[in-house]
């Protein structure tokens, strides 16, 4: 995918706060980022981060109040979809943008036949005939593997198993073949051998229908098989957006750092200890000046706590969130492999000395 | 490690049935759930055996089974040369501050009306081991080794963050000074940057006071992260027991292979590269299991006699069990189950010439 290519979702400086009474919660604080035609992006984040709330104030579902959209632009194909009335949001939300949502279990209408929970949208945004949304409604069902799709048509979300309850879900977003897909989590609540069945569903009808995803997900694993890029979120702000393999293999940010030493991998094995980030993600009700990352970071100095830093550009769509960004890429500090050798560095930052590694590790 | 070899627990034939009633007035047993049905295995001496499987599988419930939290429907649980099952209530009592639990629901596992001081301190009560200062003394020691500032100990759970929950509770078992912890799923509601903390703690842990751990949960990289040994359960059935390296390197049950490949590793340059086996279908009912090998209606490889006769678990190579009708059938194993359970694919990156040598053996 070449940069030059017309984003199809741009994401100018967006901020969504919310009203409570502890405060003002700045769940997304000032985030950009761009998702272009057929491009898979993900987004990666702990609870908190402001992944969802991102893609929820995109879907215009953010309820006001509490909520405040309290700046930036969020545009669609050059349209900014803050702007919309209600009314012509609801043309866009379910037909050209729509969405998959964790839990499949709270996402379908308990009350209504999967029959009518499926040729609503059809009728709805298409103008389809009954009898030809559900012709077509049984066609993606069949589609997304539910076997004996006409028969199990007019039964109830209950009677679906999780797995399959995700399928009838995923079937429901792409009926109106939408030119975005925004997936939070969508096998969060699944085991791990279904998960690879709906991935891997998600990747062939990526192919077939040349829809754009947004996957939101806090599992590293998930995002590395199928993202083209990814974006590193923490406290409501990016940290780092990169493509998948430079991400992986070139982390730019200590927190990304962080995220990939601490997590066990199946293919390491119990060779090395993990490193975990020190500390507890940041109160978003007391938002700080500076970054907040700096309160758990071993790369912070005075300078982090005052301002929230300018990206650095590597090039390619990698940038990085951080004042240090170049050290913390050279320093090459990418897994947990060699924690003795990652210690000497560590005590090197911390004692304020320049880091010159490059090409060193291995 | 020859003092590894040594078994803290034996189960031989462990059954836990829980049996549905029907009826308003006359209760009738019309169904049974066959949560766990017939496990044999051994926990040695300061092992960490990691025992994993999909939601349903019976993990949880093997785990609270051999603590006795349930009573088992058939099979014996020998802790320390005595069988659990056999015990009356007050020997079992007495043991049971050798064996304590970890949880996984760190909001749920916690008396949210009493101080962490309390909770902490509840064991030692309970088994009388200590009280007045001597207590205070010792739950603030724990709160120290679980790594939580003893100045909070009046406080109450809900004033800590899911990590330092765990933290508690994890204190708590510590408490009567265990040699046996159920961990069930420690680290399944805690964010990623935390589960790495909790990991490394219980690994301290485990050096410093020997102890042995049966670590359920459904990741399999944690598991294999801090596992010696690995057992992979199925729809009540434990279906492989291995060292984790021979696990992930030479799985021998054609379930062990799917649920490896399908776990996603963290770097596109392998995921681009793997071969991902994707089971068909769903878990089937544990109330009505299906017939013969619990697995045949997913397995791809499954053929008549998988579907009338239950595979024994057996010792396949030394140290590794397993339960499948292909191992004593080499000629009906087709060529994709002979690459992996020789160790030829996802021992790729690894020591190559330890799976050379392994599969060397399994052809003679």
């Amino acid at each position: 995918m070449s940069e030059s290519s017309e984003p199809l979702l741009e994401i100018k400086n967006l901020k969504t706060h919310f009203k409570t009474d502890e405060g003002v919660v700045r769940a997304v604080d000032g985030v950009s980022y761009s998702v272009r035609p057929g491009e898979c992006v993900g987004v990666v984040g702990e609870s908190g981060s402001g992944k969802s709330v991102t893609q929820i104030t995109v879907l215009g579902l953010i309820p006001q109040p509490p909520g405040i959209i309290a700046g930036g632009e969020i545009l669609f194909k050059g349209q900014d979809l803050l702007k919309l009335k209600p009314r012509e949001m609801r043309k866009i939300r379910g037909n050209r943008i729509s969405m998959i949502w964790q839990d499949p279990m709270t996402s379908l209408n308990p009350f209504l036949k999967i029959s009518r929970q499926l040729t609503e949208p059809l009728m709805t945004h298409q103008g389809m005939g009954k009898e030809e949304a559900r012709e077509k409604a049984v066609e993606m069902l069949t589609k997304v593997g539910i076997p004996a799709a006409r028969e199990r048509f007019d039964q109830y979300p209950h009677q679906f198993s999780g797995g399959m309850r995700q399928r009838v879900m995923i079937a429901m977003a792409l009926l109106c073949q939408p030119e975005l897909l925004i997936a939070d989590e969508p096998t969060t609540a699944l085991d791990v051998t279904i998960q690879a069945q709906i991935l891997e569903l998600i990747k062939d009808l990526r192919e077939d229908f040349g829809t754009s995803v947004i996957m939101i997900t806090h599992d590293l694993g998930v995002v590395a098989g199928m993202a083209d890029r990814i974006i590193v979120m923490y406290a409501g702000r990016v940290m780092e957006e990169a493509p998948s393999n430079a991400l992986f293999h070139k982390p730019s940010h200590p927190y990304t750092v962080g995220l990939l030493r601490s997590v066990p991998r199946l293919d390491k094995g119990r060779a090395a200890r993990l490193i975990p980030i020190p500390g507890l993600p940041p109160n978003v009700a007391k938002p700080l000046p500076g970054c907040p990352f700096a309160a758990r970071c071993n790369w912070a100095q005075p300078k982090c706590n005052e301002a929230f830093p300018e990206p650095v550009d590597f090039g390619d769509g990698h940038r990085s969130y951080c004042w240090r960004a170049e050290e913390v890429r050279a320093a090459d500090l990418g897994t947990h492999a060699d924690p003795g050798h990652i210690d000497a560095i560590e005590a090197k930052v911390k004692a304020g000395e320049s880091i010159e590694l490059q090409g060193e590790v291995g | 490690m020859s003092e590894q070899q040594e078994p803290l627990l034996e189960v031989r034939g462990l059954k836990m049935h829980f049996p549905i009633y029907k009826g308003a007035l006359i209760r009738k047993e019309v169904a049974r759930v066959k949560a766990v049905d017939g496990l044999n295995f051994k926990i040695h001496r300061g092992e960490t055996l990691g025992l994993v499987g999909e939601s349903g599988c019976g993990k949880s419930t093997t785990g609270r089974t051999l603590l006795q939290l349930y009573t088992p429907t058939a099979g014996e649980v020998i802790f320390d040369g005595m069988d659990l099952v056999k015990l009356d209530p007050r020997a079992l009592h007495a043991q049971r501050r050798n064996l304590q639990m970890i949880f996984q629901d760190p909001y749920a596992s916690l008396n949210p009306r009493m101080t962490v001081g309390d909770i902490i301190g509840e064991p030692l009560r309970v088994h009388k081991l200590a009280s007045g200062v001597e207590a205070n003394r010792r739950v603030q020691e724990l709160m120290e080794i679980v790594g939580l500032d003893p100045r909070f100990v009046r406080r109450y759970p809900h004033e800590f963050s899911g990590g330092q929950r765990q933290r508690i509770g994890i204190a708590r078992a510590l408490a009567s000074r265990p040699s046996f912890i159920v961990c069930d799923e420690p680290i399944s509601a805690l964010d990623v940057s935390i589960q790495a903390q909790i990991m490394n703690l219980l690994e301290d842990l485990q050096q410093e006071f020997g102890l042995t751990y049966l670590f359920i949960a459904h990741d399999l990289a944690a598991v294999r992260h801090i596992s010696d040994r690995i057992a992979v359960m199925y729809l009540g059935h434990m279906v492989e027991l291995a060292t984790g390296e021979r696990m992930y390197e030479a799985p021998m049950h054609p379930y062990t292979q799917a649920l490896i490949s399908a776990v996603p590793i963290p770097d596109p340059e392998i995921e681009a590269t793997r071969q991902r086996i994707v089971l068909q279908g769903d878990v089937p009912s544990p109330i009505n299991p299906p017939s013969g090998c619990v697995f045949h209606t997913r397995c791809p490889f499954a053929w008549d006699r998988c579907k009338k006769e239950m595979p024994d678990f057996h010792e396949a190579e030394p140290g590794h069990f397993v339960a499948c009708h292909l191992i004593d059938e080499p000629a009906r194993q087709p060529d994709a189950y002979k690459k992996i359970a020789a160790g030829s694919v996802s021992g790729e990156n690894q020591g190559d010439a330890t799976s050379a040598s392994v599969s060397a053996r399994e052809e003679e």
